[in-house]
């Protein structure tokens, strides 16, 4: 089964380097994109079906240097599986969501199967260094789809992102290079916490570890690059993508916080709490204070990551696969609720009609809708609804004021989401109007059917597709 | 005699191609033929150089090692890349070729002596006749009014250059102390705490310290790259680093560890001097070869960081550093040579905008050699950062940090690269690029695919050579 | 067994829900109907045989504690069950009849599906089937609205009542470490924030039965057909309010705020009830604040039952449903026009219709009476009798109105629609068989009808309307702007923490100062780099002064 891990990890590459030779102005690179990511997601039940027989992880390593020590191992458990088959599942549906001319470009569909494996590394890797090698590999595709293939222009903004991610990749770095001071060559995560390093240095490597995540989910004041660019991005699978980011973060606290001393990680959970909370307090307000679906459902990503962020800081690992459970559904509905969303925007600017009832028009595509923000919003169409039950009220046992502040930016986004819901369906007693708005096509309708499907059936069985 | 001849074959070869290009010169025969000599002699010449690897070139003065082998196959193939991309240049420009080619050699030769000198002296003189080379092929190509002034700005440094390097041997034959690295050893060992003999050996190191552009002596470098052609940047970013970094260490472990303790200081402030320079350097610079070479003077700053300790260790990780940054610099300077609108070589950075929907591949590997010049993984940057950050963790955490918040600042300056090539919209229309630069861009993208994957070669077995020196 | 009638109800649900042709449709709600009468008989047979059984399914296990389905078969549950049956039968039933539904099977389906629902939520043992029923329920009455602008306010208040039961429960879950709903017990030894979890709690019921304040959702409602209003009041939110009372009261009554906060919101929701009542033109408007101020009713007697079910509620429920039903009857006779001064008077039209219109408002009005009477001998508490006369007050008067008032009205043309007399003979039935069961030996219906009669008669308020014909109280919104105001108040500090965070503090502030840092460093730069001479100057005074540093550092070193 190693042998497959190895597999799933070449295939987006692979992929890469069809799309990098595949013929110009069709649709070629998008089948090799799309068949690469659908024998991912296979690839990924397959280490899933096995992972619950055999009941234990599989581990490929990977001698990259002798002196120093580097070797690199790849791993896999039931948490990293189920996060990389929302990432895989968002990113089929982000491609769904392109329209014929971004489907047709090559150096897209290159840089998000390049962005795609280097997320799939972060889930899978087990030491310090590969874990580094992927988290600072993934800002430079993001970087260049959002410059290449967004509205973005403005200069700073686009310098703003990446250096904010570069900082971030400069602080995993140096606490990789003071653990390496103490222990030469890699180091496995779960052997962090066991290393003899004296106290100053292991609050240098707790701290620069700590910020390299906090900037990559969006705690206030750190939050700006991630609002600025989700603000202009109107292709799907980059908004998506974007959006992604703030799981190498989350999934780092995951990782190093199974390991981290809790003595010395402690230190530092009061103050990612108090920011963590109040910018769940803030976006949530800002969420509510904007005009446009897709700021609402920016609000509604950040303020679940944050929730996730304080499940995981301040929670045992024992809630650790209903959190993993809840990101699954949460990184498909945000996908599916982009595409449909930014849908609806394209038909309705090339019909010319309003933004208010626009969903009355597309009658499929509204259902659809519909039962996505429902389901974000928090009712028990899916399994995050009873895990985030389970995860809010774990948290008010930790601290009843967090989960009061919690629970308050939630309900608060999600009447947001609603409200939004409510405009885009509303005409406002007005007459039905003669707009020839595309519907989705029957493709896209199935599609999204299979998604429903899978989402509406995991609330009964999170894991229903282990066979 | 005649085995001391043949032994200076590889030098020799050299000398007949100095004077070849400069008959060529005097007969003007044509840039298509003068190049193909050039890399021909420069190719003898390097296959002679292997096959007597262990042979000194000038006996008493100079010893052949593995180590010494290994700096002068990387010289060699600096300048081969240099003549490579530098015939396009002079074929597009129709400039006579001949005299920069004598340049090359003139350089290679200086080069291959400086890294086997086993004599202050010798070194000395070479660097001397290194700058001096350096100083022609400069003033022989575009002369505006602003470049004159950098010019003259790169003339007078070097002249006191010249004069702290004329004085540092003065004091020490003053001091009757003899030039031989391993007796000079021991004379230095003796009057080490003799104040004259410390600056004596600290004027010395102010000529590696202009040859290779770092700060405080950056001035003339900078000015004049940004001034100057791009076969002559190309030169200087690769040609001249390898050869002063290789005699540097050798000057540094057979001479200098009496004064080590005296001398880390100097090294660390120059070193962290480039390093803050360099990164700020870039930023302010709208010329895109500027951008670059004070780049240069960052990464060689921050080699010479990790390098002044002259441990094993050190030495090694400066060595991975040194090759990936002439990977990383070779093949900007070759996606350079392959950017031109209606014949003419780019030099300001808007002159790019929208590069990369005209010459897409061009772009994409320039941005693949700048990410991996900012180390960022998995490109092979990382491993030449991660090899000498990890050093520098060892030793100081605070020049650590300091090291990355330059390296921060930098990746403004070379985003800002990447910012217009990509980002910029432009109607320029770029001249179709050579296939030669696709040729060798393709080459030096599956060096780095190689040793990224399997780094065995270049950290186990190219450092059992350097490891030579320490013998 | 309840657990195998709520397998068929879902059944049914499913397979009446599928969108077909208007024919099929026709049978498909006629069978949907029919099965779910004959459910009916079979959970009515179930309950009299004293069934106790116990479905438990383990569903999924949390850190928090087991998730299990439970339906527990018992006689309290089949007592609470009963009557939402029965309305759930009777609105069915009045689908049938009726024909409002372009697709009567769907309606009859989510009628069927919406039962199933409350029965798990009634039966459970769970915090999270009681919570997933909940929000099921409001799922489902989102699409028996149907009106999008109808549903806004609704979905919005219930949504928001959700949000707030889901951090009740979530905090009783953290102190009780169980999903047990039985061992909320074990709460009051914990004792932590229980005014918290009371008032919160109760808020959410009141939010969900639409009481004072929280009323604007439920009276957004009067443009959906009656029907579905009918389904809305009396088989959705609310019931999940109630149920969520019988199985809460233990723990919420640990704080001293709860009797008070159930006293007052009852008290406020009955007298705003009684002025809508009074004031308000429209009929379904009407109906909606009676249902109100039955709610209120409602709550009071079950807190003075002790939260305890009893025949009595089955009885008052279903008292009620008839009441609405007579409305209904008179809603549709007048062919679905609104607005109570636009109805005809009925004393110029059939003394037939008369009578039966009177007869149908009258007979469930006894029956709550009577109802009301026996529950006054059990609690003795004087103010039901109020809110019972507030209540017939304002029905007598549309009675009045409607029935006894002549006025000019009958210069309208009406087309007026003749009621089915399979309707008539349901209400009528319905009355007799309830009459049967629960009031059969009770206080005397002559008296009640006469009074009752006679409120109609001389209704002391009928001058109130008047109020009907003036615009502002028709459409005097104050809740409504009062929650307007809540939420623009709310986007405004989320608009004003933008502009002060995001653009000035960290843009213009934070980011323009390292901006500004960036550039002047770099003008420094540029100006040591230009002033050539000066630069070499200090080259070379920076390169000498480094070096004779470092021999003196290196002299330190070897000290």
């Amino acid at each position: 089964m190693a042998s497959l891990l190895f597999v799933f990890l070449v295939l987006p590459l692979l992929g890469c380097v069809f799309v990098l030779f595949s013929e110009k102005d069709g649709y070629n690179a998008f089948n090799v994109t799309f068949f690469t990511l659908c024998t991912c997601i296979l690839a990924i039940l397959k280490l899933f079906s096995e992972s619950q027989i055999v009941g234990t992880d599989f581990v490929y390593s990977y001698q990259w240097l002798q002196h120093p020590n580097v070797v690199f191992t790849f791993g896999v458990d039931s948490l990293s599986l189920l996060l990389l088959l929302g990432v895989y599942m968002s990113a089929i549906i982000g491609l769904v969501g392109l329209s014929a001319p971004q489907r047709k470009s090559k150096s897209l569909l290159l840089l998000v199967l390049y962005f795609i494996w280097n997320m799939s590394g972060l889930l899978v890797v087990r030491d310090i260094i590969s874990f580094y090698l992927f988290f600072a590999g993934m800002q430079l595709p993001l970087f260049m789809l959002i410059g290449s293939y967004t509205n973005i222009k403005k200069s700073s903004t686009l310098s703003l992102f990446f250096l904010f991610n570069f900082v971030g990749s400069l602080l995993l770095l140096v606490s990789i290079l003071v653990v390496y001071r103490y222990n030469h060559g890699s180091v496995l995560l779960s052997q962090i916490g066991i290393l003899d390093i004296p106290a100053v240095p292991q609050f240098i490597v707790l701290a620069g570890v700590c910020a390299a995540f906090v900037l990559r989910i969006p705690i206030w004041p750190l939050h700006n690059w991630i609002s600025f660019i989700s603000s202009g991005i109107k292709n799907p699978l980059i908004y998506i993508l974007t959006n992604m980011l703030p799981l190498s973060g989350l999934y780092g606290f995951i990782r190093f916080g199974q390991v981290i001393v809790p003595t010395e990680i402690n230190a530092f959970v009061p103050i990612i709490e108090v920011f963590g909370v109040l910018t769940m307090m803030f976006i949530a307000l800002i969420g509510l204070s904007h005009k446009n679906f897709l700021q609402k459902l920016f609000s509604f990503s950040t303020i679940s990551y944050l929730l996730f962020l304080l499940s995981k800081l301040l929670l045992d690992d024992k809630y650790q696969m209903n959190m993993a459970y809840s990101l699954f559904i949460f990184l498909i509905v945000n996908a599916s609720l982009t595409v449909l969303d930014l849908f609806a925007e394209n038909a309705r600017e090339e019909a010319g009609c309003d933004y208010r009832g626009v969903l009355v028009y597309m009658p499929r595509l509204s259902k659809f809708f519909a039962f996505f923000v429902l389901m974000a919003a928090g009712l028990p169409m899916s399994s995050m609804f009873w895990n985030n039950f389970t995860l809010i009220s774990a948290l008010f046992r930790e601290s009843f004021v967090t989960g009061l502040w919690v629970m308050a930016s939630i309900s608060l986004v999600g009447l947001a989401l609603i409200y939004e819901l409510y405009i885009m369906r509303d005409l406002q007693n007005k007459p039905l109007q003669e707009y020839a708005v595309t519907d989705i096509s029957d493709r896209k309708l199935v599609f999204f059917g299979c998604i429903t499907l899978v989402l509406f059936l995991s609330f009964f069985n999170p894991l229903w597709f282990v066979f | 005699m005649i085995e001391n001849l043949i032994y200076l074959s590889p030098l020799l070869t050299l000398l007949f191609g100095i004077l070849g290009m400069l008959f060529f010169n005097k007969e003007q025969v044509n840039n298509s033929r003068c190049f193909r000599l050039a890399r021909l002699v420069l190719l003898v010449s390097f296959f002679l150089v292997i096959v007597f690897y262990n042979k000194a070139l000038l006996p008493m003065i100079t010893q052949g090692s593995q180590f010494t082998l290994l700096f002068e196959c990387l010289l060699y193939l600096c300048a081969f890349v240099v003549l490579y991309l530098s015939k396009k240049w002079f074929m597009s420009m129709n400039e006579p070729g001949n005299i920069f080619c004598c340049g090359i050699f003139t350089a290679v030769l200086c080069g291959c002596l400086l890294i086997e000198s086993h004599n202050l002296l010798l070194t000395v003189v070479m660097c001397i006749l290194f700058m001096l080379n350096n100083y022609v092929l400069l003033v022989n190509f575009r002369k505006n009014k602003e470049y004159v002034l950098s010019l003259k700005t790169y003339l007078s440094i070097m002249l006191m250059c010249w004069m702290v390097l004329a004085g540092a041997l003065s004091v020490l034959y003053y001091y009757q102390i003899d030039f031989a690295y391993d007796m000079l050893r021991v004379d230095i060992d003796i009057s080490q705490d003799n104040p004259l003999v410390y600056t004596a050996m600290a004027g010395v190191i102010v000529g590696f310290v202009f040859l290779l552009g770092l700060a405080p002596l950056h001035f003339g470098f900078t000015e004049a790259l940004s001034e100057t052609i791009l076969p002559v940047i190309t030169y200087f970013i690769l040609v001249p680093v390898v050869a002063c970094v290789g005699s540097f260490i050798q000057l540094n472990l057979y001479v200098l560890p009496p004064l080590h303790d005296k001398l880390i200081f100097f090294y660390e402030s120059v070193a962290l001097l480039s390093v803050g320079i360099g990164a700020i350097g870039a930023c302010s610079a709208r010329n895109i070869r500027k951008i670059f070479a004070y780049g240069a003077v960052n990464h060689l700053g921050l080699l010479m960081l990790v390098l002044y300790h002259f441990t094993m260790k050190t030495v090694d990780s400066s060595f991975v550093y040194l090759f990936v940054y002439l990977l990383a610099m070779g093949g900007i300077c070759t996606a350079l040579f392959g950017l031109k609108i209606k014949g003419e070589y780019l030099e300001m950075l808007n002159e790019f905008c929208g590069a990369a929907y005209k010459r897409p591949y061009v772009a994409a590997m320039l941005t693949v050699f700048i990410f991996s010049l900012l180390g960022v993984p998995p490109f092979l940057g990382f491993l030449g950062t991660f090899s000498v950050l990890s050093r520098l963790a060892v030793y100081n955490l605070y020049e650590l940090v300091y090291v990355l918040i330059m390296m921060f600042v930098l990746a403004y300056a070379y985003i800002q690269v990447i910012r217009t090539f990509y980002f910029e919209e432009s109607k320029a229309v770029f001249d179709r690029a050579d296939k030669g630069i696709y040729t060798a861009m393709l080459f030096n993208a599956v060096l780095m695919l190689v040793i990224m994957v399997n780094p065995e070669y270049l950290v186990e077995d190219f450092v059992l050579m350097i490891e030579t020196v320490f013998e | 067994m309840i657990a195998y009638t709520t397998f068929l109800l879902f059944f049914v649900g499913i397979f009446g829900s599928f969108k077909t042709g208007v024919k099929v449709d026709k049978i498909l709600s006629f069978v949907t109907f029919t099965s779910l009468f004959l459910i009916f008989g079979n959970f009515c047979e179930s309950w009299l045989t004293g069934d106790e059984q116990t479905f438990s399914f383990m569903w999924n296990s949390s850190p928090g504690g087991d998730i299990k389905i439970d339906i527990i078969s018992n006689p309290y549950n089949y007592g609470i069950i009963f009557p939402f049956f029965m309305i759930t039968l009777l609105n069915a039933a009045d689908n049938q009849i009726f024909r409002y539904e372009e697709r009567r099977s769907i309606f009859n389906s989510l009628a069927v599906l919406n039962l199933a629902t409350l029965i798990m939520m009634i039966t459970s043992n769970n915090f999270v089937q009681l919570l997933s029923m909940v929000f099921v329920v409001d799922i489902l009455a989102l699409f028996v609205i149907k009106d999008v602008n109808s549903y806004k306010r609704y979905f919005l208040l219930n949504m928001t009542a959700d949000m707030i039961l889901f951090m009740v429960l979530a905090v009783i879950n953290s102190l009780v470490d169980s999903l047990d709903i039985r061992q909320i017990l074990e709460y009051k030894q914990i004792g932590y924030h229980t005014d918290f979890v009371a008032v919160f709690g109760l808020t959410a019921v009141f939010m969900k039965l639409g009481f004072f304040a929280f009323h604007i959702g439920v009276t957004s409602l009067n443009q959906i057909r009656l029907h579905r209003l009918q389904h809305i009041l009396f088989l959705s939110a609310p019931v999940t309010a109630v149920v969520l009372l019988l199985k809460f009261h233990a723990l919420w009554s640990m704080s001293v705020y709860y009797t008070v906060y159930i006293d007052v919101m009852c008290i406020a929701t009955m007298a705003l009830s009684f002025y809508g009542c009074l004031v308000l033109d429209n009929l379904k408007s009407k109906i909606i604040y009676w249902q109100l101020m039955f709610w209120a009713l409602f709550v009071e007697l079950l807190k003075f039952n002790g939260f305890v079910w009893s025949n009595l509620f089955t009885s008052l429920l279903l008292d009620m449903y008839l009441i609405v039903c007579g409305f209904y009857w008179m809603y549709h006779y007048f062919n679905r026009r609104p607005l109570v001064s636009q109805m005809m008077c009925l004393t110029s039209q059939n003394p037939f219709r008369q009578d039966c219109a009177f007869v149908l408002i009258l007979l469930p009005i006894v029956l709550m009476a009577n109802t009301l009477a026996i529950m006054y001998n059990n609690t003795n508490r004087y103010y039901i009798w109020s809110f019972a006369i507030l209540f017939v007050l304002s029905v007598a008067l549309l009675i009045n109105q409607v029935i006894f008032t002549s006025t000019n009205r009958k210069k309208l043309k009406m087309n007026l629609i003749p009621v089915h007399w399979l309707y008539l003979a349901e209400q009528t039935g319905i009355a007799v068989i309830l009459w049967y069961y629960f009031h059969s030996n009770e206080i005397s219906v002559l008296g009640v009808s006469l009074a009752f009669i006679i409120l109609c008669c001389i209704n002391p308020l009928q001058k109130m309307s008047i109020l009907y014909s003036n615009k502002w109280v028709q459409t005097l919104d104050f809740f409504g702007i009062l929650y307007r105001t809540l939420i623009k108040s709310l986007r405004l500090s989320g608009k004003i923490l933008w502009l002060l965070v995001d653009r000035l503090l960290m843009e213009k502030v934070i980011l323009g100062l390292i901006k500004l840092l960036g550039k002047s460093n770099i003008r420094l730069f540029r100006q040591v780099h230009q002033s050539r001479l000066g630069g070499g100057g200090v080259v070379l005074i920076v390169l000498i002064l480094i070096i004779w540093l470092s021999y003196r550092q290196g002299v330190h070193i070897n000290g």
